[in-house]
This record gives C-alpha cells, sequence and structure tokens, in this order.
C-alpha cells in the first residue's frame, strides 16, 4: 500500500519554513515506503536541495521559474497542477501558512478532491491516513478520513515531530507552464520585524495590557532573542497600541502552538486563550493572582513582570551558557 | 399738555413693547407645543410641592449659597418692586402721586427702597461672581446678553432710586431719610437744583427707567432670562415618579419606524419647556464628570443648543420670527446663535435644517453621558438632561444602527448569553463553587425561599465582583436568611442596555426576567448591584413586576439592626467611602451604608468633598464601563485622586460597577498597594465572628 | 454591481462543545452568523452605501441557518438563498451545491470569511472560486473598487499585501476589514419583507459525483482536561530560580 506523496516545499526570506521539514517527515511516514518528492518553486531554489534531501525525499522537483518568485494564486495554482500530473502524485502535503491556506483548497478543487486543513495529526491505521485536526477553535477535535480521490492536506506548523533521513535525491527540473495571472502583486507592506515567525516559534514571549506601553515590551524582547523566540501580544495590548496588531495571538489573531509560551501581563481572557491553549507549557507572569491566565498555565509567578522577566533573562543566560 | 404728551408716548412705547413680548412669548410657545403631546399625570399635590420647593423655596439654587441668597434677593425683589414700578408710572402722569395706602405708605416706600438697593447690591455681586471672581460655572458661556442682564437690571435699580430722588426736588419736598433712606441721599444732594430742572430729570430717569423696564421684558424670552418665564411650568410639569426613569416605548405599535429622538420635534413638549427653563448657569456642567475631565459632552451646552435649534426649526415650520425688534437680531453680540436661524428663517424652503444629531449635537457627546444625573441633581429648573441623551442615543442604537463598535459588542453580547462579555451562559452559576463555606441554592435547589437573591452579571462573571457576591451570600448565611438564585436561568438586568438606548433589548430582558420571577413566585428581591436595584425597583413595575425590591446595603443594614449579624471583629481601616449614582442620586440612599460601616468597630469613615447627592460619578454608568475611555483624563482616576487626597486605608463602595472602575483608579495612580478597595458586604462579612 | 455573500450559521464563539454518541451536541447552543462572514456582509452593504449594489446572501445548512440569512437581510443585504442540507457534506460538495444553486446569476463579486469558526477548514469560498472560474484573494483586510477593478489589501502571516485585480472575484474577509454593525430596528422589520430563496437538493442540478463528499469525518472528541498548574512560591528570586529549573528538568522545553 505505499503512496507516492507530494510535499510543496516553502521557503520565506531565504530559509526554508520549517513545517516544510514536518511535512517532509509526514510525507515519508505517509508513503509507506512509496515516493516522496518534493516540490521546491522559485529561481535559486536548487540551493535548497541538499537541506530537503535530509528528511528523505527521493526526487526534488525544482520550478525555477521567474513568475514563481512572488506568490500568486493562479501561478502557484497552475505550477503545482503540472507537478501533480507529472509526477501522479496521490497524497499532497504542505504547511498550514498564508500560501498553503490559499493554495491548497484552490489546487484540490481543480483536481475535485477532498482536503484536510489544518492538521495536528496524520496517522496510518489499516492502511488508511487518518488526519486530525482542531475545531471549535481547538475546544475539540476531529478525526477525517478520505473517501475517494487524492488526498490533499495542510499541516499547521509545530506540531510534528522532525526526524531526519538523509537520502540522495534526484533533481528534476521542471518548467511549468504558466499563463493568465489575474491579479497582480503591487506591495508588500512589511509589519512583523524579522527574526523567528510568530506561528512557527519554538518560544514565544507574549505581553498584554501588563506591559503598559511600548517601552515595556523591551524586557519581553530581550528573554525572547536569549531563548531564540519571538515576541506576541495580547489583543489588550495591540487595541492599547504598545504594539502592531501583526503581534496579536488569540481567537482573532494568531493561532500559535510553541513548546513553550510565556504569557507577561496577560490576564488570560477566553479570546486569548483560544490562540495560546495548545501550546505546550505555558508560563504565566502576572501581578493579580486572580487573572484566568493561572488557570490554563503550567506554572505561574505571581508579581511584577519588570520584575521577574529581567531576573528570568538572566537566569536563562546563565544556564544556557553552561550548557 | 405735557403730560398728556407723555402719556401717549408711554402708550405707544409700552403698547409696541408688549406686542413683540406676547408675539416672542406666544411663538416659543408654539415651538414647544411642536413637541410631542403626551398624557399629564395630574399628581398635583406632588408637583405643587416642587413648585413651592425649588421656585419659592429656591432650593436647588442654594447648593451655591452665595448664588443662592444673590437670587433670591432678585427673585423675590422682581415681586416687589412690581408693585412700586406701576407706583413710579402713575407719578409720570400724576404729579406726586402716591398709592392710598395711608399710614402704611410709609413702610411700602421702606420696603421698596430697600429691596431696589438690595437687588442693586445683588446685580453688582452678580457683576463680580462673572467678570471679577470668574467663577468657573458663569465662563462656559461668554457672551453679551449675560453682560445686558446685569447692565439693565443695574441700570433699572439706579434709575429707581434717582426717579424717586428726583421727584421730591421736583416737588420741592425735603428728603425723608426714614422711609426713603436711598432715593433720599439723592433728593439731599440735589435739593439746591431748583424744581424746574428737577422735573426735567425726574422725567429724563422715569424714561430711563421705563424704557429699560420694557426693553427686558422684550429681551426676556429672547434670552436665558427666558428662565423667568418657564423656569415654573418646567418645575410645575416636570415627569413625576421616580428620578431617572425611562420612557417606555411601545413596539406593538406597528405604524412606528423611527425610535427614539432624531429631530428636535419628537421631544415631548415637557422635555421642550427645559430648554427655554435653562438660565445658563453651568451648574450642571460644573459637576458633570465628563466635563471636568475634558470631554466634549457639557449638559449646559447640550440644552443651550438643543434651544436654540429649536428656536431655529420652530422658526422655520411656524414661519414666526423669533428675535424681534428686527434690528437686534442683526447685531450677533446679543443673538451669536442667530445667523443660522435666519438664515433658515429667510430661505426655510432652500436651506436643509442641521441635523439634531451630528450638526447640533454629536454622537461623541451623546456617548460621553454616564447618566450619573449629577447634572439634574444641580438643575435650579428641574431640567433633565439625562433622558433626552438617551431618547438621542435611542435614536441612534435602533433607528440607524449607529453606535461606537464596543457597544455594538455588548449588545451582541447580551442578545446572546446575556452577559457583557458574552462568556457562556452556563457559567453564570459557577461563581458559588469558588467558596466552600457558602451555601447558595438555586430556586430548584430549594422549596421555598424569601428572597430572591439577583447576582447581576457582574457577580456572576467578574472575578472581582465574584467576592461581594460571595461575601453577602456569607452574610445571609450568618444571619439565617432563606434565599435562593436563578443560577444559569438569571439573565441580564437590561438595566445598561436600557441607559445605552437599546429600549427594544431592554424589554426583551424585562419580559423574560418578570416571566421568570413570576415562574418561581418571587416576591422578594435584593441585589448588591445598585442598577438592578433602580430598574427593578422603578422601572420593572411598568412592566407587570410586583416585588419588593432591595439593595444589599437596606438589608444588611436591617439584619444589624435586628441583631441577626454581630460585627465585632475590628476593622481598622480609614475608608473614603463612594457613594454610587444610582444607589444614591437615583434612590437617595445616602444614611444607610454610612450606618453600616459605623456599625463596624474599628472603621473610620472619610467623607469626601463631593460626597452624597454631589459624588462623582466613577466613569461606569450609562454603558460606559463597556466603552474605551479616550477622550481627556479617566474619569475613575479623577475620582480615585479626589479619596486619595484624604489619605484613606481604604476606598468603599456599594456598587459592583464602582468597584471596578475604582480598583482600577488605584492601579492607574500605582496606589493599589496602599489603599485597597472593598464593597460594603465584604467589609461587614471580615468583621463578623468566626 | 451584484454581489454575492456566502455565510454560515456557527455556534456562539463562548459556546462549550459537547459530545454525544461521537457527534458534536447542539442542545442549547446559541448560534451565530460566522464572525468572519460577519465581516463580509458588512463589507457588501458598505460598497451598496457608497456605489450602490444588490446583495444576495447565500448559505448551505439545516433550517435553523435561515436566521443568518435573517441577520445579513437586517444589515442591509436585498435578498437570501438558502440551501437546505440536514446531513453533512464536506466542503467539496458544499463548494458543487453552492456553483449548481447560483446557476445562471451573475455576480461581479463574491465575499465570504475566511473561514468558519466551528470546522475552522476555510475551503468553500476558495472552492467555489474555482468551480466558478473566478480569481480570489484570500484573507482581505481593506477592498477598494475603482471602475472595473479593485485594489485589496490582504494580511498574509502579519505583513500586507497590496493586489490589484479585475472584477469577478472573490475574497474572503479577515477581523480588521470593518466593524460589522447592529442592525437597526426598522433594518429588522424590513428584513422579514425581503425575499428568500429555498432550494433542497433536489430542487438543483446535481450530479451523483458532485454530491460524492471526498472525505469524511470519522471521530470527534475533547481535548484530554490539562493538569493544573502550579503557582510558584517563595522570594521572586527564588520562583525565578525554579522555574528556570523546572522547564528545564520537569517540562523539558528549554
Amino acid at each position: 500500500m505505499s503512496k507516492k506523496v507530494l510535499v510543496f516545499v516553502e521557503s520565506k526570506d531565504g530559509k526554508l519554513r520549517n513545517v516544510s521539514f514536518e511535512a517532509l517527515t509526514v510525507a515519508k511516514q505517509l508513503a509507506g515506503g512509496g515516493e516522496v518528492i518534493a516540490a521546491l518553486f522559485g529561481t535559486g531554489a536548487t540551493e535548497f536541495v541538499q537541506e530537503v534531501s535530509q528528511y528523505g525525499s527521493n526526487k526534488v522537483y525544482v520550478l525555477e521559474d521567474e513568475v514563481l518568485v512572488t506568490y500568486t494564486t493562479d501561478g502557484y495554482t497552475q505550477a503545482l497542477c503540472q507537478v501533480i500530473e507529472d509526477v501522479q502524485a496521490e497524497v499532497i502535503l504542505m504547511g498550514h501558512t498564508a500560501i498553503g491556506k490559499d493554495v491548497a483548497p484552490r489546487v484540490a478543487a481543480r483536481f475535485g478532491a477532498g482536503l484536510a486543513s489544518d492538521c495536528i495529526g496524520a496517522d496510518l491505521e489499516n492502511g488508511d491516513i487518518v488526519f486530525t485536526r482542531p475545531i471549535y477553535a481547538g475546544k475539540a477535535f476531529q478525526k477525517k478520513v478520505f473517501n475517494q480521490g487524492k488526498v490533499f492536506a495542510t499541516l499547521r506548523p509545530n506540531n510534528f515531530e522532525l526526524k531526519e533521513n538523509p537520502v540522495q535525491a534526484e533533481v528534476v527540473s521542471f518548467q511549468p507552464v504558466i499563463k493568465d495571472l489575474r491579479t497582480i502583486v503591487k506591495e508588500i507592506v512589511r509589519k512583523t520585524t524579522g527574526g523567528v515567525d510568530l506561528s512557527e516559534a519554538k518560544v514565544i514571549i507574549s505581553g498584554g495590557r501588563g506591559v503598559k506601553s511600548k517601552d515595556g515590551f523591551q524586557p519581553l524582547q530581550e528573554l525572547a532573542e536569549v531563548l531564540g523566540g519571538a515576541v506576541g501580544a495580547s489583543r489588550g495590548a495591540c487595541d492599547a497600541d504598545f504594539c502592531d496588531y501583526a503581534l496579536q495571538i488569540g481567537q482573532t489573531g494568531k493561532v500559535v502552538t510553541p513548546d513553550l509560551y510565556i504569557a507577561c501581563g496577560i490576564s488570560g481572557a477566553i479570546q486569548h486563550l483560544a490562540g495560546m491553549s495548545n501550546s505546550k507549557v505555558i508560563v504565566a507572569i502576572n501581578k493579580d493572582p486572580e487573572a484566568p491566565i493561572f488557570q490554563v498555565a503550567d506554572y505561574g509567578i505571581v508579581g511584577d513582570l519588570f520584575e521577574v522577566v529581567p531576573l528570568l533573562t538572566e537566569e536563562f543566560k546563565k544556564v544556557l551558557v553552561l550548557s | 399738555m405735557l403730560l398728556l404728551l407723555n402719556f401717549l408716548a408711554f402708550l405707544a412705547v409700552t403698547g409696541y413693547a408688549v406686542y413683540l413680548f406676547v408675539q416672542l412669548v406666544y411663538s416659543r410657545y408654539l415651538f414647544v407645543k411642536l413637541g410631542k403631546k403626551v398624557d399629564f399625570e395630574p399628581n398635583l399635590k406632588e408637583r405643587i410641592n416642587a413648585v413651592l420647593v425649588n421656585v419659592f423655596g429656591q432650593r436647588k439654587l442654594f447648593k451655591d449659597k452665595k448664588s443662592g441668597l444673590m437670587h433670591l434677593v432678585l427673585f423675590y425683589g422682581f415681586f416687589i418692586i412690581q408693585v412700586g414700578l406701576v407706583e413710579i408710572i402713575i407719578k409720570g402722569f400724576i404729579r406726586g402721586y402716591e398709592f392710598p395706602f395711608g399710614g402704611a405708605y410709609k413702610y411700602f416706600s421702606l420696603l421698596q427702597e430697600w429691596t431696589v438697593f438690595l437687588m442693586l447690591c445683588a446685580m453688582v455681586y452678580a457683576f463680580y461672581r462673572r467678570y471679577i471672581e470668574k467663577l468657573k460655572r458663569l465662563q462656559l458661556k461668554r457672551d453679551a446678553k449675560a453682560a445686558f442682564v446685569i447692565i439693565a437690571l443695574i441700570t433699572l435699580t439706579i434709575a429707581i432710586l434717582l426717579t424717586l430722588g428726583f421727584e421730591k426736588v421736583m416737588l420741592g419736598q425735603n428728603p425723608d431719610f426714614s422711609h426713603a433712606p436711598f432715593s433720599g441721599v439723592i433728593t439731599a444732594a440735589f435739593s439746591g437744583i431748583g424744581k424746574a430742572a428737577g422735573t426735567a430729570l425726574f422725567y429724563l430717569f422715569w424714561w430711563l427707567h421705563l424704557l429699560t423696564v420694557l426693553s427686558f421684558m422684550v429681551f426676556v424670552p429672547q434670552s436665558k432670562q427666558a428662565h423667568e418665564l418657564f423656569a415654573m411650568f418646567n418645575i410645575f410639569f416636570k415627569k413625576v415618579g421616580p428620578v431617572g426613569k425611562l420612557r417606555k416605548i411601545d413596539f406593538e405599535d406597528d405604524g412606528v419606524e423611527e425610535f427614539g429622538v432624531g429631530k428636535i420635534e419628537n421631544f415631548t413638549r415637557q422635555q421642550l419647556i427645559d430648554l427655554y427653563a435653562c438660565a445658563e448657569c453651568g451648574r450642571c456642567t460644573n459637576m458633570c464628570p465628563a466635563s471636568v475631565t475634558g470631554k466634549t459632552l457639557s449638559p449646559m451646552h447640550l440644552i443651550v443648543k438643543m434651544r436654540d435649534h429649536l428656536t431655529e426649526t420652530g422658526a422655520s415650520i411656524t414661519s414666526r420670527s423669533p428675535w424681534m425688534p428686527s434690528f437686534v437680531s442683526g447685531t450677533s453680540a446679543l443673538a451669536p446663535s442667530l445667523t443660522a436661524g435666519l438664515a433658515a428663517q429667510e430661505t426655510a424652503s432652500t436651506v436643509e435644517m442641521p441635523n439634531l444629531i451630528g450638526d447640533v449635537i454629536t454622537e461623541e457627546e451623546l456617548w460621553a453621558c454616564t447618566t450619573c444625573r449629577n447634572c439634574e441633581d444641580q438643575c435650579p429648573v428641574a431640567n433633565e438632561h439625562v433622558d433626552k441623551i438617551i431618547d438621542l442615543r435611542r435614536y441612534l442604537v435602533m433607528t440607524e444602527g449607529s453606535m461606537p463598535n464596543e457597544a455594538t459588542r455588548y449588545f451582541q453580547n447580551i442578545e446572546r448569553q446575556s452577559n457583557p462579555w458574552g462568556i457562556n451562559r452556563k457559567e453564570r452559576i459557577k461563581w458559588r463553587e469558588e467558596r466552600d463555606d457558602i451555601n447558595v441554592p438555586t430556586v430548584n435547589e430549594v422549596k421555598e425561599f424569601e428572597y430572591l437573591f439577583w447576582v447581576g452579571s457582574m457577580g456572576s462573571f467578574d472575578k472581582r465582583s465574584q467576592k461581594i457576591v460571595q461575601s453577602f451570600a456569607k452574610i445571609m448565611n450568618t444571619a439565617g436568611i432563606s434565599f435562593a438564585i436563578l443560577g444559569n436561568e438569571e439573565r441580564n438586568s437590561g438595566d445598561t442596555a436600557r441607559r445605552m438606548g437599546n429600549e427594544f433589548l431592554f424589554q426583551q430582558l424585562c419580559h423574560d426576567n418578570i416571566a421568570n420571577f413570576q415562574a418561581y413566585g418571587v416576591r422578594k428581591i435584593v441585589t448588591i448591584d445598585p442598577h438592578a436595584y433602580n430598574t427593578f425597583k422603578h422601572e420593572y413595575p411598568e412592566f407587570g413586576l410586583e416585588a419588593e425590591v432591595y439593595h444589599h446595603t437596606e438589608l444588611i443594614w436591617k439584619w444589624i439592626q435586628e441583631g441577626r449579624i454581630k460585627p465585632v471583629k475590628e476593622v481598622n481601616e480609614a475608608i473614603a467611602y463612594h457613594d454610587s449614582c444610582y444607589l444614591g442620586r437615583y434612590n437617595n440612599i445616602y444614611d444607610i451604608p454610612r450606618q453600616i460601616l459605623k456599625s463596624v468597630p474599628g472603621v473610620k469613615i472619610l467623607e469626601m468633598e463631593r460626597n452624597k447627592e454631589n459624588a462623582m460619578c466613577c466613569g461606569a454608568g450609562g454603558g460606559r464601563m463597556w466603552i474605551e475611555e479616550t477622550q481627556g483624563k479617566r474619569i475613575n482616576v479623577e475620582r480615585v485622586e479626589q479619596a486619595l487626597d484624604l489619605s484613606p486605608t481604604m476606598i468603599g463602595s456599594n456598587c459592583p460597577y464602582c468597584l471596578t472602575m475604582l480598583t482600577d483608579g488605584t492601579k492607574a495612580k500605582e496606589a493599589e498597594d496602599q489603599v485597597r478597595t472593598r464593597d460594603i458586604a465584604e467589609i461587614v462579612e471580615s468583621s463578623l465572628a468566626g | 454591481m451584484n454581489i454575492l455573500v456566502l455565510v454560515k450559521q456557527t455556534f456562539d464563539t463562548e459556546e462549550k462543545i459537547v459530545i454525544q454518541n461521537g457527534q458534536i451536541s447542539e442542545e442549547n447552543v446559541e448560534f451565530i452568523l460566522n464572525p468572519y462572514d460577519e465581516y463580509a456582509v458588512e463589507e457588501a452593504v458598505k460598497i451598496k452605501e457608497d456605489s450602490g449594489a444588490g446583495i444576495t446572501v447565500l448559505t448551505v445548512g439545516p433550517n435553523r441557518s435561515e436566521s443568518v440569512l435573517r441577520t445579513a437581510l437586517a444589515m442591509g443585504a436585498d435578498k437570501g438563498v438558502i440551501v437546505e442540507l440536514e446531513e453533512q457534506a464536506d466542503e467539496y460538495a458544499i463548494a458543487k451545491i453552492i456553483k449548481a444553486a447560483i446557476k445562471g446569476q451573475e455576480y461581479d463579486l463574491v465575499l465570504g470569511g475566511n473561514m468558519a469558526v466551528d470546522s475552522g477548514s476555510g475551503q468553500v469560498s476558495i472552492r467555489v472560486a474555482e468551480e466558478l472560474g473566478i480569481p480570489q484573494v484570500a484573507t482581505i483586510t481593506k477592498l477598494s473598487l475603482e471602475g472595473s477593478k479593485a485594489i485589496v489589501e490582504r494580511d498574509i502571516e502579519g505583513d500586507v499585501e497590496v493586489i490589484e485585480v479585475n472584477l469577478p472575484f472573490l475574497a474572503t474577509a479577515q477581523q480588521g476589514l470593518n466593524e460589522p454593525r447592529y442592525p437597526s430596528l426598522p433594518g429588522i422589520m424590513k428584513a422579514k419583507k425581503k425575499p428568500l430563496e429555498r432550494f433542497t437538493l433536489e430542487d438543483l442540478e446535481l450530479s451523483e459525483d458532485d454530491l460524492a463528499t471526498r472525505t469524511t469525518v470519522q471521530d470527534q472528541y475533547l481535548p484530554p482536561k490539562k493538569q493544573a498548574g502550579k503557582v510558584l512560591e517563595g522570594e521572586i528570586g527564588q520562583q525565578v530560580h525554579d522555574l528556570v529549573n523546572l522547564l528545564r528538568s520537569e517540562a523539558k522545553v528549554v
């Protein structure tokens, strides 16, 4: 029951996205000995081949096309469809990223196929692929199976363990035929600060109204740097104009699932919890012992974040240097 | 011959002035009549009483003792000098005429002299307050009309004395210092000028006096002095019943497509009298929590702007000139709001009238009101600002669907989960699980209960307020009271929705709640929320509620007096006690909470400068709790600063909304570690034995 | 200008999820118009107010879904269409049903939410764009129409992409696009009189393959209850020290 699995590998800011490695790992597992094919889009894609082959893809399709440098739905849909046709892929995986969310339903529809989106689990049960995905903002989960046709799935970043499996990959240079782009990207305005992307960060230091000002985020930033994490915020902090909405975590902002989530001065409104409660370990730092955030936290410190966070930074600096 | 000419001239001038006056007043009467007719509830006793207390007793005016005294002199002086005025006019036609009072005439003369003199002093003091002391509330609206009042009345009083003084010179009489002490001085000073000169000066001042009286008469309806005509009617016709009670809207009437007030004519006539009754004294704005913290809302300007708008609109609809004589209206100094009015008048058909909401009153102003009623409490002429604001909000919310985003979310959350946060309604009961030393049954868990404990949305869901209801439950347990809660069947009281203008949502909640009360045979209701208390007690009966309603402080005090609970443990706190608006100004409960605090050993009550009926709002009422406060200073911070001035160790309150605002205020002042904030129930609980 | 808005009725976001016999219980549940769809409706009504438009709102779902059409009509939409569907269907089939329900109608703009808060899959609108053969712009935060084209801003993981696209196209709404209005009472009354078209699957031209779902939900379950957390005690410096140790030794995340 081996299957041909295609993984759309995504790069951002000159780096492959971690979720693509997760997808490759899942692909290897679901292929059941079948072929795992990676597809890399855009000029300069060839340089990633080595990295991709670390995760067990036997074949790497490289689409070094100018048109694919900037994402457009039409361009990527056409290219992806042609690759799928070319490799006769049965299972198609990609990250549940901005691109994945946009292109996967379109391509699945074009093939008249189903799609399991935002999956946090993918397993083989009696030869069938069973996807697990959160519903109702993580308040419940569902297992989804496919009845017929190709299998499409997008994977939520940070939910799959990486397994390296270096192989010698065959590189296929593929020239897609792309025409009639119906949308034109005029401009991309960067709002996120460089560094670690929130949705893929392993560690997130998040600030709420308790940070009191724009400058109040400084100690959080320092802690994030020490831990190699990213800084996020609650809706309250964004509403109060302490930071940009791009950092907002919650039901209406980003949904994140890092290994470690440190909530500083966040009371823990339900809207916020919906965006972070699936984090592996949650630490709450808040002055108010009654704050609901403590109810979801694994560890809590009742205290002033401006006192606790710098101490924490120092403590981590000490132990991380030692190890 | 000269006397005849004088008489004819008098008739002509007076006749013209009276004509103008009647026209002007009649116009305003017609403008007020544009308003909606409402059923007049007689309640004559209450109405006459209001007139006696606030018109003849001038009670509200004495909230500012100095101005009150000044006004008292002018008010009664005005009546007294009317009599003298008639006599003086006759003196112009009959030389040396005196009222035939016989021996009592001397006293009449003395009364007139002193009255005139005191009025002169009052006017000089008025001048001093406005232009030298520069009393803040009198600087809110600076225009020539206010100056004209002072000049005219000073001129009038001086002219009276001069007329009387020169009359004696004309008649060659000696000054009578014992019965004409003030005009006597003039007689004495000018006795040497001869009868002829005396006669000329007598007529000069007689005319000055007459013309001042007449021009002032014509001026009155066109200015803030209209309050002299309208205030009494306003006080008489004002809404009777509980203060601040809002008018019910009948949603059964299918033909209605407009709810609330979007046009000035859609106010009731009684509401429109308010506008002309305003004396622009500024007492309302002076106390308004929104105004003093720098919001655009000023209750006085709200009324004045609507008054001018009514005049303009009325002029346009009735095609009557509201300003006379017309040359007066040309001088913008005397009639600042006139330009638009005239324009509207001349080209009524072509120029669009400004919109009441948007052009005259902004939405921002309307949403700034906390419905605290401090303005209404201050108003000497019994104006009601809050119900007008809510009528305008009703139009915005129900007819236009226009409101701040937070208000939209608030309403949706109430509609969906019956609480302001939209938290799952099945969690309403959870608060009772947090303390295992209290026994709080639901109506389904007990057969009988005396009191239905209305926990309220704050008490049920807000972490901080849960402590209050837990404390009160503990107190009831200790006192051995039989009570029950509705649990997850409790809904929102609807008070906030109503005050935010969503009468429709309020009535839905009201009907549901009353049906629930009836289903469980509720006879007595107790709540920790003054807002729910007020609406249950005064507004729900109109929709069919028959129950006794208590605020928890009322019952705590009763139980202390009955010996059911005994505060024995010392609570060594200096407590700055904050009166909530809905328990205080809406329900006149000031002493009970203080009595309770006094009964707790160790407590020292600190009274804030603004306390009881003058207490400043915490900033939460009227839906403000749920709307971000971005303009000016935060009201709760201002109020907390007032409390901190007393160096308290604790701030006490009787309302969960106030408590939240005050707690946030102490945090903003970084005083939360030194000054704790507690509800009275919590203070009492901490004083109970064991 | 004709606008089609795709909407879905969902649980209120605060509802607790109860599972009975593998099914999500709908007992005592408050239903709402999916919040992202509400942005889409609001945007359509704003376009109507600015430059005039006819707005059709369409939903596929059980009978109770009619309430969200009434909400949309009260907000200012002109016509409602409901395709009654009591049984479960996957995104593939629903897109096919929508295509069949609007057959013969021309729309200049199709709007939908970027996802439904219940299923969270974010597929149906995009699939409809594919079925209709029109371009899509997903997760939009701003929409400006300029004649026959539009300038659209979309949220891509916090950054903003500015896109130019010609009508007709489909856009999915992201939070931040607008603030949906509260329907006025006259609006609610008028909504009761606005046309509402009902279809059952039998009324529509659908092939067997169109209705053959590609995916099936095999199981639904609740997440395991989280262990109670630890609130640390002691002097702050000690607490911080303990926390770092716990994160390294017990939780093993650093």
